[in-house]
């Protein structure tokens, strides 16, 4: 899939938010006693954001922008399935970490994402998630003495 | 004769056993860091600033400023052996580096490189310790319209010199400043935009957002494209350049000493477009413009001085006024507040021993760069050896780690992750983390300095102090220049159409 003007999504995407965030911010105060409120400084962000998209958008226009200047086509990546099986697994790893706590789920999290590259043996994929999840337990644990999740495990 | 006593106890800090070691480990880090693709100091910075909790501060800072200026030491190997930059700013010492190495020099060109890293950082420290005092100084009688009207330069800055359009850094900032107002605001003590979430009563942390959009999002962008390690297989010998290269180095050195550190001040320019900078000076000042990118020894010594001697100037308004100039030295003003130092103009006088200490640990830690750098090329060339799809699962473990390490709150993890795929996703759109990044630290400054000058009752008075009535011109032009050029390119297409068409 081809998206041709990339500028455009960008502009519509950005003064969306520029507008939800203007009417967010008059929910606080502007001004009060002669001093300006938490609403301001958030109110003048979102109206600049609008304008500077509306800025964005106007570009698209061709009378207002030579071709050379525009973005080129966005297409999606060959790769974004990578990027999405990374994110998920990150997402996962979240989810576990305090639940069954850091050793299983760094050992758990680099298998996973060694695994999806498929460029080394089982044994190599095992060995290093292993020594990683222990590296994290000595350097971390033991001699940083950072407060990681435990988990069931205990240690 | 008052520097000389301040660089002794400068000296007599850095010096320390613990200062010392820091200083070493942090340059280490800092070199290694920068060979290895993938991963730059901002990232590194916020993921040892948990580790750093329990340290003395003056240590803490030392390490992490080694780590920053280390960080270009390292990324011109990566660029000479495997013609992928290490680090951004060495960026374009793979168009001459890669090709000395082909033609079987790289050893001179790693040599230049370090020889000359060494004495543009050296000069850039000699620089920020005579111009820093003297800014913070003149600091002293700015009022928050002063501040309000400096960090707004700073900010436009960052959107001028950011690589792609101006209108989309312009939405980097402004978005990064946004996200800055989530959580308590400083004056009324009332919680914004936190959709009643505990974690984001105190903010959106710089940490999570920086590990998120620098750290993630490389790694999300790599293995979406792919790193290809082809390290060009060569015998490294004759590290130190002959008498050749140096008459062909001195003036790309000193030019690119000067530049960096000038344009190292400069908020916004951060360390790479002084090497964009130093390079076209180079090409434009050489009698062989045309061998420029065929492996001259000019095209790596310019640009790696240049991206040196830029830390330097980068820490001079950091550590004078508390301001930034660019990502790395926004990483360090959050490591400086986390220890519960505010740099700025009372830095100096407040804290002088971590100030100074902190100044004569950069002159030792450059030395110490000359020296790790050159035994030690073929332990980085190893490292360089090991394939991404190994690297990279370990890159996200630490920016895993160094979150939640920070307040042992899973939710910052969360923060990383969401911030980890805008990075991505706005990389893919052609937009800049960098203005957003500065956007997100400055914000609270901003906001507060803003509030404070209108609390004057007049919403005129930033045009009514020269000072600030200055720095809102000098942005304001720089935010319209781009108008002004093109309606020039269009009046001379314009012209040469008529021209053309006889009329």
């Amino acid at each position: 899939m081809e998206i041709k003007n990339p500028d455009f999504i960008s502009g519509i995407f950005w003064g969306i938010l520029g507008f939800l965030f203007s009417i967010w911010s008059v929910n606080y105060q502007l001004w009060s006693l002669n001093q300006p409120g938490p609403g301001l400084f958030p109110l003048i962000l979102g109206l600049l954001l609008i304008f500077f998209s509306l800025l964005l958008l106007l570009r698209q226009v061709k009378k207002f922008i030579p071709n050379k200047q525009k973005s080129p086509p966005f297409s999606i990546p060959r790769g974004w399935k990578k990027v999405a099986y990374t994110f998920l697994i990150l997402l996962l790893a979240t989810f576990l970490f305090e639940r069954i706590g850091y050793l299983l789920t760094f050992f758990l999290l680099m298998i996973s994402l060694m695994l999806k590259e498929k460029l080394q043996g089982w044994r190599v994929i095992l060995l290093v998630a292993l020594f990683s999840a222990l590296g994290v337990y000595f350097v971390f644990v033991l001699l940083l003495k950072q407060d990681l999740p435990q988990g069931f495990l205990g240690i | 004769m008052d520097i000389l006593n301040h660089l002794a106890l400068g000296f007599s800090v850095a010096f320390s056993l613990t200062n010392l070691f820091f200083c070493f480990l942090g340059v280490l880090i800092g070199t290694l860091i920068g060979v290895l693709p993938g991963i730059g100091p901002v990232a590194t910075i916020s993921l040892l600033l948990p580790v750093t909790f329990g340290m003395d501060p003056v240590a803490s800072i030392i390490m992490l400023a080694g780590i920053y200026y280390g960080a270009m030491y390292g990324g011109s190997t990566t660029s000479i052996l495997v013609n992928i930059p290490g680090e951004t700013a060495s960026i374009i010492t793979c168009l001459d580096g890669y090709q000395m190495a082909r033609n079987g020099r790289a050893g001179p060109a790693l040599g230049i490189s370090a020889f000359g890293s060494f004495i543009g950082g050296t000069a850039s420290i000699i620089g920020l310790m005579l111009l820093a005092p003297f800014l913070a100084r003149l600091a002293l009688k700015f009022g928050p319209v002063e501040y309000f009207a400096l960090m707004l330069f700073g900010l436009t800055m960052v959107t001028y010199l950011c690589m792609g359009s101006i209108i989309k850094g312009s939405i980097m900032v402004v978005a990064g400043l946004a996200v800055s107002t989530i959580g308590m605001d400083t004056i009324n003590a009332q919680t914004r935009f936190t959709l009643g979430s505990l974690t984001l009563v105190d903010g959106v942390g710089i940490v999570p957002v920086a590990m998120g959009m620098f750290g993630l999002a490389e790694v999300m962008t790599n293995i979406e494209e792919g790193i290809k390690q082809e390290i060009f297989k060569t015998r490294i010998s004759g590290l130190l350049p002959t008498l050749k290269d140096w008459i062909d180095s001195k003036w790309p050195i000193v030019r690119g000493t000067l530049i960096g550190f000038f344009m190292g001040i400069l908020p916004g320019s951060g360390t790479v477009i002084p090497t964009f900078i130093s390079y076209s000076v180079e090409k434009r000042f050489s009698r062989h413009p045309e061998k420029f990118g065929t492996g001259v020894i000019e095209g790596v010594a310019a640009p790696e001085t240049a991206n040196n001697a830029a830390t330097g100037g980068s820490m001079v308004t950091l550590l004078s006024l508390g301001i930034p100039a660019n990502v790395g030295t926004a990483v360090l003003l959050g490591a400086f507040i986390i220890h519960g130092i505010h740099p700025g103009p009372l830095l100096i006088s407040n804290h002088p021993a971590l100030f100074w200490g902190t100044i004569a640990s950069m002159y030792l830690g450059n030395v110490m760069l000359l020296i790790l750098n050159l035994p030690l090329i073929g332990i980085w060339v190893k490292i360089l050896k090991v394939p991404y799809h190994i690297l990279f699962p370990f890159i996200i473990l630490f920016c895993f780690l160094g979150v939640y390490s920070l307040n042992s709150n899973i939710y910052e993890i969360l923060i990383m992750l969401v911030f980890g795929m805008f990075g991505y996703l706005m990389r893919k759109f052609g937009f800049e983390g960098a203005p957003f990044m500065m956007g997100l630290v400055l914000g609270p400054m901003f906001e507060l300095a803003f509030r404070q000058s209108l609390l004057y009752g007049n919403p005129f008075i930033f045009f009514r102090r020269p000072i600030s009535v200055v720095l809102l011109v000098i942005s304001l032009f720089l935010l319209i220049s781009p108008i002004f050029s093109e309606i020039s390119q269009r009046r001379k297409k314009l012209k040469k159409v008529l021209e053309q068409e006889g009329l």
